[in-house]
């Protein structure tokens, strides 16, 4: 059967990058179909419930990287978002004496430091004001398709930090082993060995969230709030939103796109196919390969030595004392830097690390509405871990029980607060998602310029998945600039 | 890798090895010449010459994609090859930089044989993972004789082995007793015969017995590298060195002269875009040049150009055809116009440096040995 | 400068020409077209003159020519090696573009009935070096030549007396030598003399013993080869083609009866069909003697240079006898490698033998033991066979032109044949039985089919008094070669100073004189 319908051209998957696209092209006056696999929009971005009225942010749980313009664009505020907290300082517990606490404030944050390391904290504001300043000039070629324009210094800095590892840029500036783990694992999923992973570190300053440079906010209503507010300015400016309609196929002709194949057998055509999933799936299981060139395809082929992320969410009757003095940040749990590299180690080879590093936030208490009153949701990011299917099964009870332990070093008493509790494997969100992978930092991939990472080298086949930014995260950007590049195609 | 092997006609060859010269190529040990090289270069103008080419890499494709695969990979469509014939293409990297060279034949309609001189196992490898096909290096399991001159019909004929092929044509024969497979896939318009190993020591004795009255003489690699240079043959890792990595952009076919061994009509073969793009901007062609000495220059010398260095030597060799020594040259494009003069130094003897003049020719400097 | 100009208007000239006006006006004649009289005019014609070459045969080539002495059997009838053509001349002639290639020098091997020498010259040793050394004369001997054809000295006229005397020749110490001289110095073994000076000797009528033999190194030389892929008529075939590339005129079949000159200058040729060919220089690739004696009237040349042609002597000592064999020879019990085969093979070289031979030639009587040189030319070259047969030639030397008991009858050639298989069974066994069909071939045969005096392919016996500057005048003074005391009257063949060393070469110095002279506006 043939879709009688004529697009201008098809996204495939929903998720925030997929919907930005697709409003960004409708708003130009293109026919655009929006197919998405699930009942349900925004991919990695979901609020569901978890128990009985608990409704719990299931893979992404906070926003660091979303794209500014994108909320005035769009008018996603008219569309009803509002953040329920613009920033969540970094917390890095310890047992012992107070926390370090990483907000805005750079004074308090050397105070907390202080008690670590002197040097630490003089380094500190230093560090970040290196870092934070270089990284407002790395957004002409990460936020937009633009030109590098940087300074003597700055080029010789950016030349070392994309050769450094976060791990050996970290020691060069501080010796305390919590700190700089909690730096690195904040800034980026992939192994704090890997050469050029420094470069992680300015991505991650150089976003901004609701005007705050570095920042990591939270919508009311969770990510999916996000969602809802991207797909009604899609549907307002034309977007056709189709659910439950998995592409399992994109047709190329020559070295031409020509349109998409559903679950169904039905076949829709249009010139422009945008697909926000992976590029790995998009371009070798759909696309059949996308007349890529050898070398080329085989880029979208290695898969090794890639990591996982997992979810642990609680839906807790009630918080440790301890856990309510840390409540308003993200509290970073983990075993130094070489714990760090030991877990993505294990993880590597498919072993579930022994010490698990962790992000924990409480998403209730910015937003209280997610939960019935008084009580809270503890959403738990814990990577790396395994990305090997073969035994998940196996390994579920052992992460859920190494989750709960660690966070009772963090928080005693923990576990009894539990009333509900949710896991998701890296399993799960490959097929929930389609994408379930951490990449790994790629130094090449960081400063290449958005045209290569969007195109495929079919003509029409357009990427604009979170593989296809600099760095996976929820930005939305990937989806305005290849929208953007199309229309400009369009025009030449 | 490192480990030199003897191939299947060694009995044979090492009892001719006048000098006892031995040369290394592809891992095997194959005799520098008989006696003298210039004479059995030579030869292959006047009569005939018979030569050990086991050092040929051969693979075998096989399997449901090996057309999709083979006509990706190559710059000639091979899915419209008959079961039969074969072609010879370049293979590119991604960016339109030449790998290799090498005749693709089909013998089935999913079997392909791919035979170069230069070994390429990682990157037809890397190819053949991204497809449904199966692949095995089958070098080491055939041995090859080429047999090129004028007289090649007449001593195939004698020996009971009539071929007939067209130019890079092939035929499995059954030739009294023994399977072998009659190739035309060199460059001198000769034929190859391809047998079983154990058979090897038959098929010489038989081509010798028959060659007799033609004045066959066993050639070595020197003979034959001077055959193949005459004959303006750039073999990847002694003419030029080959793209290294799948995203190499150098060397291009058109710096190499090599266009002629791409079908532009065939629309997916990998590097076809980055090939498109680069044929405007290059800057360096390859050449022949005619040397007014009998000394060839050494590889890397520069080619003067009006008090300019234009261009460099890529292979030179004395070329007893000709009697002057020739040289394959990179140079530019400015500076390639045939008949251009170039003044090249030679390599300093007991008269001190000397300077030779060369002038650019059309390739091939010689056509290969007619038929008779 | 003012030849290229005077070039350019001579081509344009010629390519008019090629319109349809066949005028027989042409800038320079060239009589014989062999090896040396095509080179001469290619090279002129490239210089932009308007070459004809004058033929008698049907068939270019002179002495490269290759014939069916039996059926499906053939042969070279004069020679079935030529002396080298040097590189820089083989470039400029560029017959590699027209399909000439020379094969490089093969195994050389002498054979008695109990022994064998193997030469190879591809190896380290005194003989080879003997070689190197004879190749740098020659190459010296040829660039003094080609630089003499170029610039005479200034004010050089024909006939006046040169003051200070010439600076002497490369080689010119081995001038009176004898050949055993020059192996003794070089201690080489007496099979090793023995075998090299065969070599040099190789149909010839010479005493190695006898002062001036040496010069036999020489010419023609050891070293370099002059076997050519495909056979002499590919030589032939090349340089035909490239002198009708360079716009070379050649007529074939149509012989040249007399030289018209009126007062010393050239005005050009009168031919057998009874027309005449207008041109003010012609070459002559026709030997000394003959050039004179028959294409000049008694009277019209000076006294002087009259008594020289009588003077020179021609030296014809060759025969060659070809056969064909019903299959190809085994090869001898002392020997291991069937390359030898792709060689000449000297039968039982002996300086003694040799000197009685000549004796015998000096009497005009066949000699006893002739020596001989065998080669199986079809293991070169499958063309010259039936398949399954074999061709082979025996040069024989010290044959007389002329026997003192009358004509060259065909009792003498089988006397002569027997001769010849006599010594090729000495050193291939075997060899009689296979014959099925055999020529033979005497100087007087070789006379008449190339016109050169006596049957002697050198143009002239090879002595101190007929070597380097006194060749062929006898003094240096007279003339300088090519040159003749007739104002536009040049000599291309062997018996010019440059003749015996290299093919091609006379010829090429010839036109290099003609263009040197045109540039000097001494001829027109």
């Amino acid at each position: 059967m043939r879709d009688t319908r004529n697009y201008d051209a098809i996204v495939v998957g929903a998720g925030v990058n997929g919907l930005v696209a697709a409003a960004y092209l409708a708003k130009a006056g293109l026919r655009v179909l929006v197919a998405e696999a699930r009942n349900k929009l925004g991919g990695h971005c979901e609020t569901a419930a978890i128990a009985d009225g608990f409704n719990a942010p299931i893979s992404a749980h906070t926003l660091y990287a979303f794209d500014p313009e994108l909320l005035e664009e769009l008018k996603l505020g008219k569309q009803g978002l509002v953040f329920a907290v613009r920033d969540m300082p970094l917390i890095v517990p310890d047992a012992g004496t107070a926390p370090i606490v990483l907000g805005r404030d750079m004074r308090a944050a050397a105070r907390s430091i202080a008690p670590y390391s002197q040097a630490d904290a003089k380094a500190y504001p230093e560090y970040r004001q290196q870092l934070f300043s270089l990284a407002r000039r790395m957004r002409t070629i990460w936020w937009n398709d633009g030109k590098l324009d940087l300074r003597a210094n700055d080029s010789r800095v950016l030349e070392k930090l994309r050769q450094w590892s976060v791990f050996a840029w970290l020691d060069s500036w501080f010796e305390t082993n919590a700190l700089k783990a909690a730096l690195a694992f904040d800034a980026m999923a992939g192994s704090p060995l890997e050469p050029g992973s420094a470069l992680a570190l300015l991505w991650r300053a150089s976003q901004e969230m609701c005007g705050l440079q570095g920042a990591a906010a939270l919508p009311r209503g969770g990510p999916g709030a996000l969602v809802q507010a991207i797909a009604a300015a899609a549907q307002n400016a034309g977007v056709e939103i189709r659910t439950g309609v998995p592409v399992t196929r994109i047709h190329i002709q020559g070295d031409i796109v020509c349109g998409v194949e559903l679950a169904r057998g039905d076949m829709i055509s249009a010139p422009i196919v945008i697909s926000s999933l992976p590029a790995r799936r998009t371009i070798l299981e759909l696309a059949d390969g996308a007349n890529l060139d050898i070398a080329a395809r085989r880029r979208f082929d290695r898969r090794f030595g890639e990591t996982a992320a997992a979810k642990v969410l609680f839906a807790v009757n009630g918080l440790p004392p301890r856990l309510a003095t840390l409540a308003s940040g993200r509290i970073v749990v983990a075993e130094g830097m070489e714990g760090l590299v030991v877990a993505h180690g294990q993880a590597r080879a498919g072993d579930l690390p022994d010490d698990l590093a962790m992000e924990l936030i409480i998403p209730t208490f910015a937003d209280p509405t997610l939960a019935p009153p008084g009580q809270h949701i503890v959403s738990v990011l814990v990577r790396p871990v395994p990305l090997a299917a073969a035994g998940w099964s196996e390994l579920k009870g052992l992460l859920v029980e190494r989750t709960v332990l660690a966070i009772e070093r963090v928080a005693p008493g923990f576990a009894k607060y539990i009333s509900a509790f949710k896991l998701v494997t890296p399993e799960d969100m490959e097929a929930v998602y389609g994408a379930g992978a951490c990449a790994a930092v790629s130094a090449d991939r960081m400063l290449l310029p958005w045209k290569a990472r969007v195109g495929t080298g079919t003509k029409g086949l357009y990427l604009c998945g979170a593989s296809v930014e600099p760095m996976d995260a929820v930005s939305g950007r990937a989806g305005r600039i290849t929208a953007s590049m199309i229309l400009m195609n369009r025009k030449s | 890798m490192s480990e030199t092997r003897a191939t299947p006609f060694h009995a044979r060859t090492a009892v001719l090895n006048r000098h006892n010269r031995w040369h290394n190529r592809n891992g095997w040990t194959f005799a520098s010449d008989y006696g003298d090289a210039h004479f059995e270069a030579l030869a292959a103008r006047n009569s005939a010459i018979v030569a050990d080419i086991s050092w040929r890499w051969r693979i075998e494709i096989e399997g449901a994609q090996a057309a999709e695969l083979l006509s990706r990979l190559m710059t000639k469509d091979v899915s419209r090859l008959e079961p039969g014939n074969a072609l010879k293409a370049l293979w590119l990297s991604d960016q339109g930089g030449v790998r290799g060279a090498g005749v693709v034949a089909r013998f089935g309609r999913n079997a392909f044989v791919l035979a170069a001189s230069t070994p390429d196992i990682e990157w037809i490898g890397l190819a053949a993972s991204q497809f449904d096909v199966a692949m095995r290096d089958v070098s080491g399991e055939e041995g090859g004789i080429a047999l090129i001159g004028p007289y090649v019909g007449a001593v195939l004929k004698a020996a009971g082995l009539e071929a007939n092929l067209d130019a890079l044509a092939f035929r499995k024969v059954f030739w009294r007793g023994l399977d072998v497979t009659v190739t035309r896939w060199g460059e001198q318009n000769g034929y190859e015969i391809w047998c079983r190993n154990d058979d090897a020591l038959t098929v010489w004795d038989r081509i010798a017995k028959s060659g007799v009255g033609y004045a066959l003489v066993p050639a070595g690699l020197t003979a034959t590298d001077i055959l193949d240079l005459e004959r303006g043959v750039m073999r990847p890792g002694r003419d030029y060195q080959a793209a290294q990595l799948g995203s190499d952009a150098h060397p291009t076919p058109l710096s190499l002269g090599l266009e002629q061994l791409i079908d532009e009509r065939h629309s997916r073969f990998n590097g076809r875009a980055a090939w498109l793009a680069s044929r405007a901007s290059e800057k360096m062609r390859f050449v022949g040049v005619e040397i007014d000495s009998e000394t060839p220059p050494a590889k890397f010398s520069s080619m003067i150009h009006e008090e300019r260095p234009v261009g460099r030597v890529t292979a030179a060799v004395f070329s007893p055809a000709l009697r002057k020594a020739i040289a394959l040259v990179q140079i530019d494009v400015a500076a390639s116009v045939p008949g251009t003069l170039l003044k090249i130094a030679l390599p300093p003897d007991e008269h001190g440096d000397e300077q030779a003049t060369g002038r650019i020719v059309e390739l091939p400097f010689l056509p290969p040995p007619a038929a008779i | 400068m003012g030849l290229s100009r005077r070039a350019d208007v001579s081509k344009c000239g010629q390519l008019s020409g090629i319109g349809g006006v066949n005028s027989s006006r042409y800038d320079a004649c060239v009589i014989g077209a062999g090896a040396e009289g095509l080179a001469a005019a290619i090279v002129l014609a490239k210089a932009g003159l308007r070459t004809a070459v004058i033929e008698r045969s049907a068939q270019p080539g002179g002495r490269c020519a290759t014939r069916e002495f039996h059926p499906g059997f053939r042969a070279s009838p004069f020679a079935d090696e030529l002396a080298p053509i040097p590189s820089s001349l083989y470039w400029k002639l560029g017959l590699a573009r027209h399909g000439a290639f020379f094969l490089p020098a093969p195994l050389s091997t002498a054979i008695w009935p109990d022994r064998v020498d193997i030469l190879d010259v591809s190896a380290t040793s005194g003989a080879s070096r003997l070689g190197t050394q004879v190749c740098d004369f020659q190459r010296s001997i040829l660039a003094r030549a080609f630089r003499e054809a170029e610039s005479p000295a200034p004010g050089w006229r024909f006939w006046s007396r040169s003051q200070s005397p010439a600076p002497p020749w490369p080689g010119a110490a081995w001038l009176h030598r004898t050949l055993d001289d020059i192996f003794h110095d070089r201690m080489l073994s007496e099979d090793q003399a023995a075998h090299l000076a065969a070599a040099a000797l190789a149909g010839r009528a010479v005493d190695p013993s006898l002062g001036g033999s040496a010069l036999h190194l020489l010419a023609p030389g050891a070293g370099g080869s002059g076997l050519i892929v495909g056979g002499f008529a590919s030589l032939a075939n090349a340089l035909i083609s490239a002198a009708r590339e360079a716009g070379v005129e050649v007529v074939l079949g149509v012989e040249v009866s007399d030289v018209r000159h009126r007062q010393g200058r050239l005005e050009g040729v009168g031919l057998s069909n009874g027309t005449e060919m207008a041109a003010s220089v012609v070459i002559s690739s026709l030997d000394f003697k003959r050039t004179l004696l028959s294409l000049f009237t008694w009277n019209g040349l000076p006294a002087a240079v009259i008594r020289r042609a009588g003077e020179y002597r021609t030296n014809g000592g060759m025969a060659r006898v070809l056969l064909a064999l019903e299959r190809p020879p085994e090869l001898p019990a002392t020997l291991v490698s069937p390359e030898i085969f792709r060689g000449p093979i000297y039968v039982a070289p002996d300086n003694a033998a040799f000197g009685a031979a000549y004796a015998s030639w000096r009497a005009g009587t066949i000699p006893e033991q002739p020596p001989a040189v065998l080669r199986l030319v079809s293991a070169l070259d499958p063309r010259l066979a039936l398949v399954g047969g074999a061709t082979m030639t025996v040069t024989l030397g010290c044959i007389p032109a002329r026997l003192f008991d009358g004509a060259w009858t065909r009792e003498r050639r089988e006397h002569l044949l027997a001769r010849a298989l006599a010594a090729a069974e000495k050193a291939v066994p075997g060899t009689r039985e296979r014959v099925v069909g055999a020529e033979v071939i005497v100087p007087p045969d070789i006379e008449a089919e190339l016109g050169s005096t006596d049957g002697d392919l050198l143009g002239g016996e090879i002595a101190a008094d007929q070597m380097f500057g006194f060749r062929p005048w006898g003094d240096p003074a007279l003339a300088i070669s090519p040159r003749t005391p007739i104002d536009g009257l040049y000599l291309a063949g062997p018996s010019s100073s440059a003749g015996p060393f290299a093919t091609c070469a006379s010829g090429a110095i010839a036109a290099a004189a003609v263009i040197a002279d045109r540039m000097a506006g001494r001829i027109r």
